[in-house]
């Protein structure tokens, strides 16, 4: 068993080889090894680990990419947006939580959470306008009237078709 | 009337800088963010309580007004702590090469889902910084008018490729004349010649003599080249099918319409991994294409023509390919078909395609049109454009029991 800390002092306590879809806590737990302390995970919340818990538990068992293999299905997984039903279903949250999620996916090294959750943004854009997108994530239009006339034109060509 | 919302005067609001970017917050932006979060909601809260309480019009008539301020306070509280910008450069940069789906990415100027560099600054330079977004260009002049520009902003898409390896795409056939005459010389020396060292993959279809440009390319060596599908109308140079395929020596994916006798090409054949020879096929000669290929691992071959065959004489052994994994024929106007598969026999193939769009087999009997079906042990998947009755279907399937997909069109 492994013992995890998250940001705001929780303790959960998981099996290994659920945990060791994370390369970090893998590559952590080789460096230590056979040891009964805790891993910290300063970067990850008790909410967001209990998230990612549950997608490792889920997907326990199946096999890790290789370097290999992660190199030649990287082209392939980054340019299709599908989405496994579990995992679509285990991705719908609220979008404060699928950043955090996509964040703690980076921190902790798994590839394929990470894939899932940046997908999942991916299709929330798709076939919106740049106003949209700006609204549904609250982004600040910063560019310059100048930029934006730019843009506009390159719009304005796009729309010629 | 006891409610404080001083702290909604704009010159208190210190995260004003913060709604004029997107980047991270610092430290104490965000910890005055999330202050102000608590107070303005504590405060809207009120706002509501009372406007449920009060029964003065000129109170409610303030209170609405401040209950709007609160909310715009809110919403501008939400664009400062929003979550997008706590997301470092190379995550969105992950985001966006999802946003690239294969079939927008073969189109020029929607190459995006989304319009993701549209959006703000920062998303802007991650797109321009990610190579892999904008390494293929796609171009079908017949869509636009003003084909200078469009080359241009072809050279602009490519511009923020970096060193990636690129795609390149036109079509400017015949059936676009004015297009092909006025752009495919520019596109092939202002966009494929000075990439020619990155590419990965090339596609022209367009009028053959104005593609004389890929001439100079035999003096180049084209080591990343993996694909080219060249389709000409017309004539083309003669010396350019030799010329153009001796600069790319590591290509896997073949496809042309080849004038030149397809074995005195100089194609790297123990490499190939899919062949498509829109020629005159001469059955004797699609064998030894065949059998060249046979020696590699294949996974696709097309074979088809239009010239004249009537003085086919086939008359040799069965020739066995052991490693040929899929094979797809194009029944051409003039039919070589079955002169060809009488002599084959492939025990590897698990796919095989069938496409008569001439009608041409409807006089071949099944047994000969099925000869490659039936000769291999290991077929799963079976796609026939043909002329067959259910009958003669029914006995194929049954003496067949590996297939696992099926797909036909055109049947009886």
């Amino acid at each position: 068993m492994v013992l995890l800390v998250t940001s705001d002092n929780e303790q959960f306590t998981t099996e290994k080889d659920i945990v060791e879809r994370s390369v970090l806590i893998k590559n952590m737990l080789e460096d230590v090894g056979e040891s009964d302390q805790p891993i910290p995970l300063p970067n990850v919340s008790s909410s967001v680990l209990k998230k990612v818990l549950e997608y490792c538990e889920h997907h326990r068992g199946e096999p890790l990419p290789t370097a290999d293999s992660e190199q030649s299905q990287d082209e392939t997984r980054k340019r299709t947006t599908d989405i496994s039903e579990w995992d679509q279903k285990f991705i719908t949250v609220d979008q404060e939580m699928l950043f955090e999620i996509i964040l703690a996916a980076n921190y902790l090294d798994i590839k394929s959470l990470l894939d899932v959750g940046c997908k999942t943004v991916a299709n929330m854009i798709k076939g919106k306008t740049p106003e949209e997108i700006r609204k549904l994530f609250n982004i600040v239009n910063d560019f310059t009237p100048e930029e934006e006339a730019q843009i506009k034109k390159e719009n304005e060509w796009a729309e010629d078709r | 009337m006891d409610l404080d919302i001083s702290f909604l005067n704009p010159q208190l609001f210190s995260l004003d800088i913060a709604l004029s970017h997107n980047d991270v917050l610092s430290e104490e932006e965000e910890a005055e963010a999330q202050t102000l979060i608590f107070r303005t909601t504590r405060s809207h809260r009120e706002v509501v309580t009372m406007l449920t309480r009060s029964q003065d019009r000129s109170t409610k008539k303030f209170l609405h007004v401040q209950r709007a301020k609160l909310d715009a306070h809110i919403s501008s509280l939400q664009t400062v702590c929003a979550v997008h910008r706590r997301l470092p450069v190379e995550i969105l940069a992950e985001i966006f090469q999802r946003c690239v789906s294969p079939e927008t990415a073969l189109q020029l100027f929607k190459p995006f889902i989304a319009p993701i560099d549209h959006v703000c600054l920062k998303w802007r330079r991650v797109a321009f910084g990610t190579p892999s977004l904008w390494d293929q260009v796609s171009i079908d002049y017949g869509d636009w008018s003003d084909h200078a520009h469009v080359t241009r902003l072809g050279r602009t898409r490519l511009s923020h490729s970096g060193n990636a390896l690129i795609s390149l795409s036109i079509y400017a056939g015949i059936d676009n004349l004015r297009g092909a005459i006025t752009t495919t010389p520019t596109f092939i020396s202002d966009i494929v010649i000075p990439s020619f060292t990155r590419l990965r993959s090339l596609k022209i279809h367009s009028l053959g003599w104005m593609m004389k440009n890929l001439l100079v390319l035999s003096s180049t060596s084209a080591d990343s080249l993996r694909s080219i599908d060249l389709l000409y109308h017309g004539n083309r140079p003669s010396r350019m099918e030799t010329a153009f395929l001796s600069a790319a020596r590591n290509l896997r994916s073949v496809r042309f319409e080849a004038q030149s006798h397809p074995s005195s090409l100089p194609l790297p054949w123990t490499q190939l991994t899919e062949l498509s020879l829109l020629t005159c096929v001469h059955p004797d000669l699609a064998l030894s294409i065949l059998y060249q290929c046979t020696l590699l691992v294949i996974c696709q071959i097309r074979l088809g023509g239009t010239g004249d065959l009537t003085h086919t004489k086939s008359q040799g052994s069965i020739v066995r390919m052991d490693r040929l994994l899929s094979l797809d024929i194009r029944i051409p106007k003039h039919d070589n078909y079955p002169s060809l598969v009488q002599r084959l026999a492939l025990p590897s193939m698990t796919s095989f395609k069938l496409l008569d769009a001439f009608q041409h087999l409807a006089q071949t009997t099944p047994e000969l049109m099925f000869v490659p079906i039936t000769r291999s042990g290991r077929l799963e998947t079976l796609e026939l454009s043909v002329r067959v009755t259910t009958d003669d279907l029914s006995q194929l399937l049954h003496n067949i029991p590996t297939i696992v997909a099926l797909h036909i069109t055109n049947g009886d």
